[in-house]
């Protein structure tokens, strides 16, 4: 992993260090107001990811549910929002929710938040379906035969198992969510790619685009990666074998 | 009937009662198509290369592109393919003799997506290659078979059914992605929404259309691929 | 399948109820301050100073606006996209964002007469290109931004094609990249925005259409009669006094013959 981390940190770098001499100074003059996009978007994700994860759990679930309305209409909520592209769900937050609500403003920053959550909510419930489906029967017979109620069961049981398998799945839909936060810039947030934008339009001097992309996309990826590979290694421990896809 | 649905409702589905909206809309879709189509290809093809060279030594390069393509936003990698990457090529002229960009928005929008969506089958491919069980592959060798012709024979044809619930979850992501080419102006159906709903100002309805339209065509692939899967398995 | 259509059915029927409001001059009154969605990259009329700030001429009108109402001035920046819908779910009370006064934007939003400026789509050319008139673009390419209302009726009349973009810096990149011959945009704006040597490969040669050329409105939200009242008496005083003449000459700007007319008219 530090392999791979470094040498990209070094190709960029070189890349950046090669080109014209006035990009440089531009890049270290920018990168305080990069860094406090780049917050706006970290913020955004664990936001999206918290809501997405709350309301996620409880749909998944119901996916399950014996009610075969509930469960159907769980099943169709899900499939619904996980096909929706991400910027037509950011759209549809952004237009048709009211900016004034009896008093309380709604900003864009929020609007783009729910309409992160509307898709973390429904990978999170598929998720969560495919973690319940891993989770083999006995473990819920042993249980009850123990003499545990449902909700004992599920607590002390079901959810330290289920945690530890749902981890590897939401750690990848997490780094999907950071890169795609970027989104948000569409909808009026003034996050890194916003101000990159704006960078651009006051500074366009044209050697300075290709490090500029390079240099953002790299802040994403230094963030990123750590992440991707331990969720890699999670999931190796898990199955004993190869990783799996996802 | 639906001019009259927006004159005694509101309700404005332009797309289908006006003729130049209706014909845009078209036009839209239909290149939706093609640079999925293309995608799909290119993206399926970068996958079984990049899957196929793991033993090799290029296995760290092609490391390095799947984690930095990975890791990075899309629509930044758009933008750096069209606005940074192409002023360093050399330039063409066209038919009216002026000196135009080598390669154009749609062209890059396939590279970049499919790039990315190459890193995800690169992936998938790899893990299909290592389910084969090694007994299978001994059994070719103790029989005589050249490496390649294992490869082609056993490893490929197991690895890809293997591969094909995995791969169909990578597709419908590229298909998503797709919608975000609208940024380097490629007028895929999210560009032409755009476009129409600033004239028409009917965002709801323009709204639901996509929806619907992205809701069809993902649920669409899924149902070709399993039809696809099933096939196979009777191999 | 049936689930399906059910589902996108509902979602039908929840996005075409729209929210009420009651009259938007008690609201300003009473929140104490004006919103008005305006241009962040429209140099003269909105556009960012070097410290950040959005300054310009309908940034300074809108001003006047505030003034007469007696609360304060606060300023969003939209773009052709976006700023019907930012009025309609009242993000912003008013819309002073260079926005053409057509029937179609009369169907869902209120605009006072009189109009308060007036300019043409040209195209900012590039000089390689040897484009002299409208009817050179045919069959050629040319860049625009998403969403203004003339790209449809001006490409199609001249038969040319168009690829926008959202933005004006990612629009003049592509202009800059020879990506298209040519940028359709406002005269006024481009004269203004295209000072600098990196710009010397360009002209504007041709002069904007006068049946393309239109006059500019301020937005109101539907039904608002007591708002649309009060601007449509303040853009005549602005006229009769001649107000805007002033503020084109403070910014550099010829005096466009629209508001020169409808200062001399206005007397």
């Amino acid at each position: 992993m530090y392999k791979v981390f470094f040498s990209v940190i070094a190709l960029v770098a070189g890349v950046i260090l090669l080109s014209d001499p006035i990009v440089v100074p531009l890049l270290i003059k920018w990168t305080p107001l990069l860094a406090l996009g780049f917050v706006d978007n970290i913020l955004i994700s664990v936001a999206s990811m918290s809501i997405g994860i709350l309301l996620g759990v409880v749909l998944g679930s119901y996916q399950y549910h014996k009610n075969s309305v509930v469960s159907g209409s769980a099943i169709v909520t899900t499939q619904f929002f996980r096909n929706a592209p991400w910027i037509v769900l950011l759209f549809l937050c952004s237009y048709l929710i009211p900016y004034n609500i009896n008093g309380f403003i709604i900003s864009d920053y929020v609007k783009s938040i729910l309409g992160f959550s509307l898709s973390m909510l429904a990978n999170v419930s598929e998720i969560t379906r495919g973690v319940l489906a891993s989770i083999p029967k006995s473990q819920w017979d042993g249980g009850f035969s123990l003499g545990l109620k449902k909700w004992q069961v599920i607590l002390l049981i079901i959810l330290p198992q289920g945690i530890k398998r749902a981890l590897p799945p939401l750690m990848n839909i997490y780094t999907v969510l950071v890169s795609s936060t970027v989104l948000a810039s569409i909808v009026g947030v003034h996050e890194i790619l916003a101000i990159t934008s704006d960078i651009t339009a006051v500074d366009d001097h044209p050697a300075f685009f290709l490090p500029l992309y390079l240099y953002v996309m790299t802040w994403f990826f230094i963030f990123c990666y750590p992440i991707s590979c331990w969720s890699k290694k999670l999931e190796l421990q898990l199955t004993g074998a190869q990783s799996s896809i996802k | 009937m639906f001019y009259d649905l927006y004159l005694n409702t509101g309700i404005n589905f332009s797309i289908i009662y006006d003729t130049v909206d209706r014909e845009d809309m078209i036009n839209g879709i239909l290149l939706e198509f093609e640079l999925i189509g293309w995608c799909v290809l290119l993206s399926t093809i970068i996958g079984l290369v990049g899957a196929a060279l793991q033993k090799t030594r290029c296995k760290f390069a092609i490391d390095l592109y799947v984690e930095f393509f990975r890791n990075t936003p899309l629509i930044i990698q758009l933008f750096f393919f069209y606005f940074a990457v192409s002023p360093l090529l050399p330039m063409t002229l066209d038919e009216f003799g002026t000196m135009v960009p080598l390669i154009g928005g749609f062209t890059w929008a396939v590279i970049a997506l499919s790039l990315n969506a190459g890193v995800y089958n690169i992936e998938t491919f790899r893990s299909g290659i290592d389910s084969v069980s090694k007994e299978l592959i001994d059994t070719g060798k103790s029989l005589g078979m050249k490496p390649w012709l294992i490869f082609y024979k056993i490893t490929f044809p197991l690895a890809f059914r293997v591969s094909l619930p995995a791969l169909t979850n990578n597709m419908i992501l590229l298909i998503r992605g797709t919608t975000l080419a609208y940024v380097i102006a490629v007028p895929e159906i999210l560009y032409v929404s755009n476009q129409i709903w600033t004239q028409q100002s009917n965002v709801p309805e323009m709204m639901v259309f996509l929806l619907t339209f992205y809701i069809l065509l993902t649920s669409g692939f899924a149902y070709l691929m399993r039809k696809l899967e099933k096939k196979l398995s009777y191999v | 399948m049936k689930k399906l259509l059910l589902a996108v059915t509902a979602m039908a029927l929840v996005m075409t109820v729209t929210p009420a409001s009651a009259d938007a001059i008690d609201d300003i009154k009473a929140k104490g301050t004006l919103t008005v969605g305006v241009k962040s990259d429209f140099k003269p009329y909105g556009y960012r100073s070097a410290n950040g700030d959005i300054i310009g001429i309908e940034i300074d009108l809108a001003n006047k606006i505030a003034n007469s109402l007696g609360v304060e001035l606060k300023v969003i920046p939209v773009v052709a996209s976006n700023r019907i819908q930012f009025l309609q779910n009242g993000k912003i009370d008013l819309i002073m964002a260079t926005m053409a006064d057509t029937k179609k934007r009369r169907k869902v939003i209120d605009i006072p007469k009189p109009n308060y400026y007036s300019s043409g789509p040209t195209v900012l050319t590039a000089k390689q290109a040897k484009i002299k008139s409208w009817d050179a673009l045919q069959d050629r390419t040319v860049c625009g931004i998403l969403g203004a209302w003339y790209n449809k009726s001006i490409s199609t009349k001249f038969k040319f094609k168009m690829i926008d973009f959202k933005t004006t810096g990612e629009a003049y990149k592509a202009l800059q990249d020879s990506r298209c011959v040519g940028f359709l945009y406002e005269d006024i704006t481009l004269l203004a925005s295209t000072v600098g040597s990196e710009w010397d490969a360009f002209e504007m040669p041709i002069s904007s259409l006068p049946s393309e050329t239109y006059a500019w409105g301020i937005g109101v939200k539907k039904g608002e009669t007591r708002l649309v009242e009060l601007l449509s008496k303040m853009t005549s005083s602005w006229h009769k006094d001649g107000t805007i003449v002033g503020l084109e000459k403070q910014y550099n700007l010829p005096n466009s013959q629209f508001i020169l007319d409808s200062h001399k008219s206005a007397k």
